[in-house]
């Protein structure tokens, strides 16, 4: 295995190029990027800080917001002088920075709406009395009382805005030396900045600080960086290697598969981390020299206990990516095609990697079994000093044994015949027609959720509900199967329904549809815990469901027929047809349901959503049409819908009957097993083996 | 006029090849399309998931130390929505321990103050960055004491008979003449030459590469040299095919933008988002499709000419990521929204046409700069086209028999042409 | 009498190398074709066949001499040249993303066949060349038997009075070498001009008019096959061709 993995390492070296522009150019290019982009934003804040801003005083109080102006003038060259007494200091520290020095400059126009429109005008103050004010809204509030300064600016000029902003921070800061004025007077001698002083102390140091901030960031990046180093030469570790048939030359000597397929992991896993290396002293290089400034304490959140730590889980975690890499490598025919598969492997990793961005996540919750996920929120918590170790070594284990597992699953596609071979020819290409849409569903799929995404932001929230639904029903599920069964010449009633089911299935379906509602009613709120959604989405939700001024007839054919028909026909009828030779019942059921989850297009819906849709993808594979499935989609939108009408919220259920619509369903899944009229042309061998439908449904069956 | 029809025939074969191309198809259309709709569908429900999960959060706050001093700052923590109080006697000490155990999230402590003659109450706050939970307690009991110290100040204003049109003093307001237009304008003047050249020159690699190092890799490169029309005929319509890709995901990409634009920004925009309005004149729209077109005609040719040298696909897509990483460069000038296009950086190819883009959709278009812009921008791309057509006239270019390295290319050029020299003199 | 379709006058090739420097992979070559024969360009590899045929097709430039095909000079009138003529190499290959009706549409027009009639003559030549089944199928989807086809399909596409094929059979099986040569053969009895490489002797022996025997980037000799036969006194082509090189290097 050494001699591979030294074999491995000299063909990459020897391709002085490809280190070349993996290695030397970044080095080169990504400095003049940091200083560009470094002078560029010095420029900006000197500009800011230099910049006088011209305004002029339009209104019948001009000179006294003259005087108030004057006044801010005096109070902001005064806090110059004893800067420590003002208040909250953190939170008003950039604003009074900047109006260290007075920048304002007063210009008398005759029409100061068009001097603004013509650059000539920073801003301007109308002053409008408070008898006018008055008359605008006529109320007690004591500001109606007042007369009222309008800072007039141009949102869309930077310096307006600036300058209007700074100052109208500066005429509060005026009114506070009036009032303080006013309450001498009367004999009180305050400085008003001195009532209920804030003082903050952070007991997280500078260390944790940045380290809370960074260690949210930090996974991701190196996620980022490991994929982008590892990628050339993974493309080309089993990917290139079957492109220019070498890979059989290797396979034909006496290497066994599993030593080079390791000995291609080691040369992925140590090139990765050898650029990632080089990129990381890359950046502490400009770092210590400056071009880069970071904020004060990130060297404090790295002792170098936490860096050991660091390493520690993050090397597993580089494991875990190389061993993508090579999956990635090993399904891909040919060097492009497996380049063309790291962009959503970027993505995808990229999310569970961003974990420790959510607020509060603590790694001692279930997060600690999700890989990558696990990593991001350890990370974090080592960055700002919390070391929990058990749950650590347990991030560590669970990252190792998923890269294990898919190094496995990467050896695995060394003994697929298809795929080693890459010249090999499929036939489907030259006949096309209905053989051809296995290949080609996929892209189908990613088209119309693409489709449907744009759709969706794009048509105008004032359109009336029933033409959205219209549109998204009959316009893209449809329309989008109506395309492909034209396009591949698909037979329709395969589509639909292959088999006929027995009579018991439908009394099966009325039974297990309530049932099912109230189950995925229940993972919903189990999800609830782990990922608790806002309240007022919900509400937002359920008035989407119940949208005013429509009838209610009309209402149950759009939320509960069409549904029925429309999605079925899509996620179950065309998906499952199309797939069918390719996946197992179980991962088809998955899959379906996960397309279906994310069909309906918000996170927090996922997976209820994705539930119901693996349970409706078990029905139609039980069955053998898509019939059942149908009704039970309908039954379940409309009990949605007879709830929300009626005003039940199905979180008030108790216990008790959660557990019997839980048996319930079991027990309408069972009647659908035992009548089981299986969907035709499902691969064989994973058929014997679970017999089809969900897992959890196995598991019930006698 | 038998020339232009031999291009089209030439240009329509490439076209038809790109389209049967994943990779190109890819790169050149789906992304330019699907990116926004799936960053921000990724982005607007992670975002306001995040938030959303922030703002359920209530933080437990805790006071100690000299309560009496300040006895409303209780009563208004308890009754606040968004803060909880946690009911229980500490010390300083150990209030600060059980912050550092999580166990509460901002521990006020009252002090004294000596500064105030009026009320002698100062407050302390403890909390910890680290945790969001407190983070967000701090900013919420500042908010809180800010509202105690109003209410106390006018309190006290009324009690010493400060009538309250002058307790009030004034109050200021803001007003944004701005349209919605504008600011949309302004918007997307941000946004869109941002990542249009990005969008470009993504869209150009994959054409640039495939037409020529690809065409190596395939060994179709001597059946094109031997079809029956100009080796000029073909560099144009293979120049005009990449050109035509890198547009096409030029315009497209900014016709997704146009309709995704306003749900992108809206986690980030908020309320303000209602007003904007996304809309380009007429005018800025043809300098648009302009911009965008002299950006792929530049980047084009720029990539055939590196990617031109390349043996393999793979080669030649090493070659061209230079180019494309220099992109990034005029795309850090233009950050800079107070940078105008002046005489002088009209001369600076790519920046210009990116600063004409900019003002262009913010409404300003200044006739004699944008010719100028376009005339240079010309040029550059005629000189690029003029070196390509130079070296595609050289021999070993064709054969390839240089290896693929630019550098073994150049110096061999050199040497040979000094080679035949001296052989030809010697048969002299 | 007509120009000959083949005309080359002391047509060298000098490449510069940086390992082995200077290299003349041809050396001052006469020959002429005449119309309607099948020539044969006889040597080993390295032996300058390929750079001679290269320059013919106008992919390189000569370097010295010149050569003429249907009357246009290969320098001053490449476009006209390459109309001309149909090349047909192993590394000439086809557009793989191309269907092979698209690909006989394309050569067709872009080879200058008047643009009415390629319709009709793309039919032709799949009906011709036995394509029909696959014709609307990519190329990068056919076994190397359907592509051979397509191939040849495409170098008479545009119906030219001259072919040139460059050793032709490298890697193609027994069969489908054979059905090569018949294509080549019915090609010659259609009247078309051929120009051969090949450094198979058995190929030369049964397809060639006439055998020009290279080596080193020189002609050794041009004769036909009885002719040869009778200036070396040997009846087999190997031998032949054994003769006359090593009394080329002998001499050198």
């Amino acid at each position: 295995m050494l001699l591979l993995l030294r074999h491995e390492i000299r063909s990459l070296v020897r391709d002085r190029r490809t280190l070349f522009f993996a290695l030397i150019l970044p080095l080169l290019i990504y400095p003049a990027i940091f200083m560009l982009s470094k002078t560029s934003q010095q420029r900006q804040e000197k500009r800011r800080t230099e910049t006088t801003y011209t305004y002029a005083i339009v209104g019948g109080e001009a000179d006294q917001v003259r005087e108030w102006i004057h006044l801010a003038r005096e109070s902001s060259q005064c806090d110059q002088a004893d800067h420590d007494s003002s208040r909250n200091d953190e939170v008003q520290q950039p604003e009074r920075g900047s109006h260290d020095a007075w920048r304002f400059e007063e210009t008398a126009t005759a029409d100061p709406r068009t001097a603004l429109e013509r650059d000539e005008l920073d801003f301007y103050v109308e002053a409008i009395p408070a008898s006018a004010n008055e008359a605008e809204e006529p109320s007690q509030d004591p500001e109606a009382s007042s007369p009222l300064l309008r800072l007039v600016f141009r949102g869309n000029e930077e310096a307006s805005r600036d300058g209007a902003r700074t100052m109208r921070s500066a005429l509060n800061d005026a009114r506070e030396q009036v009032r303080e004025r006013l309450l001498r007077e009367r004999g009180l001698e305050l400085v008003l900045a001195n009532v209920y002083p804030i003082e903050a102390v952070d007991v997280a140091s500078s260390g944790q600080a940045a380290g809370s901030l960074f260690g949210r960031f930090l996974t991701a990046l190196v996620v980022f960086l490991v994929l982008g180093g590892g990628a050339a030469i993974s493309a080309d570790a089993l990917a290139g290697e079957k492109e220019r048939g070498t890979l059989e030359t290797i396979l034909t000597s006496a290497a066994g598969r599993e030593e080079i397929v390791a000995a291609k992991f080691l040369a992925i896993l140590g090139v990765a981390l050898f650029i990632t290396c080089i990129n990381v002293v890359n950046l502490m290089v400009y770092v210590s020299f400056g071009v880069i400034s970071m904020p004060a304490g990130f060297a404090d959140s790295l002792p170098p206990l936490a860096l050991g730590v660091l390493v520690l889980v993050l090397v597993p975690l580089a494991a875990l990516l190389a061993g993508v890499l090579l999956l990635l490598s090993g399904v891909a025919k040919t060097y492009k095609e497996a380049q063309l598969y790291l962009l959503p492997a970027q993505l995808f990793s990229v999310v569970p990697a961003l974990a420790a961005v959510l607020p509060e996540i603590q790694l001692r919750s279930a997060i600690v079994v999700v890989p990558l996920a696990n990593v991001s929120v350890a990370v974090r918590e080592v960055m700002v000093g919390r070391y929990d170790w058990p749950m650590l070594i347990v991030t560590v284990v669970v990252t190792t044994l998923a890269a294990v597992y898919v190094v496995r699953l990467a050896a695995r596609t060394l003994l697929s015949e298809r795929l080693i071979t890459a010249s090999e020819r499929d036939a489907s290409e030259i006949i096309g027609g209905p053989a051809l849409l296995p290949r080609r569903f996929p892209l189908w799929l990613a088209g119309t959720w693409g489709l449907f995404l744009i759709v969706g932001l794009n048509l105008p929230q004032t359109l009336d509900v029933r033409w959205q639904v219209l549109i998204n029903l009959v316009g893209i599920f449809i329309g989008s199967t109506a395309l492909m069964v034209w396009r591949y010449r698909l037979p329709i009633g395969r589509i639909v329904s292959p088999n006929r089911p027995r009579p018991l299935v439908w009394i099966a379906v009325l039974v297990g549809a309530p049932a099912g509602l109230i189950v995925v009613e229940t993972v919903f709120e189990l999800v609830g815990v782990v990922l608790p959604v806002p309240r007022e989405w919900l509400e937002k939700f359920s008035g989407l469901l119940l949208p005013e001024g429509v009838p209610l007839w009309q209402l149950a054919i759009m939320m509960t027929v069409l549904p029925g028909i429309a999605e079925e026909l899509f996620f179950r009828g065309v998906l499952i047809y199309a797939l069918r030779g390719r996946m197992g019942p179980i991962s088809l059921c998955l899959l379906s349901g996960v397309v279906f989850g994310l069909f309906h297009t918000a996170l927090w819906r996922v997976i209820p959503t994705g539930t119901l849709g693996v349970l409706l993808a078990g029905v139609t594979l039980l069955t053998g049409s898509i019939f059942p499935a149908a009704l039970w989609h309908a039954l379940n939108n409309s009990l949605g819908l007879g709830l929300a009408v009626a005003g039940i919220d199905l979180q008030t259920l108790g216990w008790e009957a959660r557990w019997a619509a839980f048996l319930l369903l079991a027990f309408a899944l069972m009647v659908i097993w035992k009548q089981r009229t299986l969907y035709p042309g499902l691969r064989r061998a994973r058929q014997k083996q679970s017999g089809g439908g969900t897992p959890r449904r196995s598991a019930w069956s006698p | 006029m038998p020339r232009l029809r031999e291009i089209w025939v030439l240009y329509r074969r490439e076209l038809r090849i790109a389209l049967r191309e994943k990779n190109i198809v890819i790169t050149s259309i789906l992304i330019p399309i699907f990116m926004y709709p799936t960053l921000l569908w990724l982005t607007f429900t992670g975002i306001s998931f995040v938030q959303g999960q922030i703002e359920q959060l209530v933080p437990r706050v805790a006071v100690t130390g000299d309560r009496g001093r300040l006895e409303r700052l209780e009563p208004a923590i308890s009754r606040s929505e968004d803060l909880e109080l946690v009911d229980r006697p500490l010390s300083p000490s150990s209030g600060i321990d059980a912050l550092r155990r999580g166990q509460i999230d901002v521990l006020i402590e009252v002090v004294s103050n000596e500064n105030a003659r009026w009320t002698d109450a100062g407050l302390r706050l403890h909390y910890d960055t680290s945790r969001d939970r407190s983070a967000s307690g701090r900013r919420r009991v500042e908010s809180l004491v800010d509202r105690l110290r109003g209410e106390r100040l006018d309190e006290e204003a009324s009690r010493l008979g400060v009538p309250t049109s002058a307790w009030q003093v004034f109050t200021t307001d803001e007003c944004n003449v701005a349209s919605g237009r504008e600011m949309g304008a302004r918007v997307l003047s941000a946004l869109l030459p941002f990542i249009l050249a990005i969008i470009v020159a993504l869209a150009t690699m994959g054409p640039a590469v495939d037409s020529t190092a690809g065409e190596r890799e395939r060994s179709t490169w001597e059946t094109t040299m031997t079809l029956g029309t100009s080796r000029m005929n073909i560099v144009t319509a293979k120049y005009l095919y990449v050109a035509t890709m890198a547009t096409l995901g030029g315009l497209l990409n900014v016709s997704a933008m146009m309709l995704s634009v306003r749900a992108l920004l809206r986690p980030v925009a908020g309320e303000e988002l209602e007003t904007l309005q996304f809309r380009v004149a007429p005018l800025a729209f043809v300098l648009l499709v302009v911009g965008t077109t002299l950006l792929a005609l530049f980047l084009a040719a720029g990539m055939m000419l590196l990617a031109a040298f390349a043996r393999n696909f793979r080669e030649g897509q090493s070659m061209v990521v230079p180019l494309y990483l220099l992109i990034v460069i005029p795309l850090l000038a233009i950050q800079d929204p107070q940078l105008m296009l002046t005489p002088q950086l009209a001369l600076v190819p790519v920046v210009n046409v990116l600063l004409m883009l900019r003002d262009a959709i913010n409404g300003q278009i200044d006739v004699p700069l944008i010719g100028l812009t376009l005339v240079v921008q010309l040029f550059v791309v005629a000189g690029c086209l003029w070196l390509a057509s130079t070296i595609v006239r050289l021999e070993d270019f064709i054969v390839g028999s240089y290896g693929g390295n630019l550098f073994r290319f150049v110096r061999g050029r050199w040497a040979s042409s000094r080679g035949t020299h001296d052989s030809e003199a010697g048969r002299d | 009498m007509i120009e000959a379709p083949v005309v080359t006058r002391a047509l060298a090739k000098v490449f510069y190398d940086e390992a082995r420097g200077t290299v003349r992979a041809v050396d001052g070559i006469d020959f002429e074709c005449r119309v309607g024969e099948v020539f044969g360009l006889l040597g080993a590899n390295g032996a300058g066949k390929t750079t001679t045929l290269r320059m013919l097709s106008t992919i390189l430039k000569p370097s010295a001499g010149s050569a003429t095909i249907m009357g246009h000079d290969v320098v001053s009138e490449p476009e006209r040249v390459r109309r001309e003529l149909g090349f047909y190499s192993a590394s000439t290959a086809l557009y793989p993303r191309l269907t092979a009706r698209e690909t006989l549409d394309f050569f067709a027009r872009i080879n200058g066949y008047p643009t009415r009639e390629v319709h009709r003559r793309v039919e032709q030549l799949i009906a011709r060349f036995g394509i029909g089944q696959y014709a609307n199928t990519r190329v990068e989807h056919l076994s190397s038997g359907m592509k051979q086809k397509v191939s040849i399909a495409r170098t008479v596409s545009h119906d030219p009075p001259l072919l040139i094929f460059d050793e032709p059979t490298v890697g193609l099986d027994v069969l489908n070498a054979l059905a090569m040569l018949e294509v080549i053969r019915e090609l010659r009895n259609e009247g078309k001009t051929i120009l051969f490489s090949t450094h198979i002797m058995s190929e030369a022996e049964k397809l060639c008019d006439r055998i020009a025997v290279i080596h080193g980037g020189r002609i050794l000799a041009i004769d036909t096959l009885e002719g040869h036969r009778d200036s070396t006194g040997k009846h087999y082509l190997e031998d032949i061709f054994v003769h006359y090189v090593t009394g080329q290097d002998d001499g050198a």
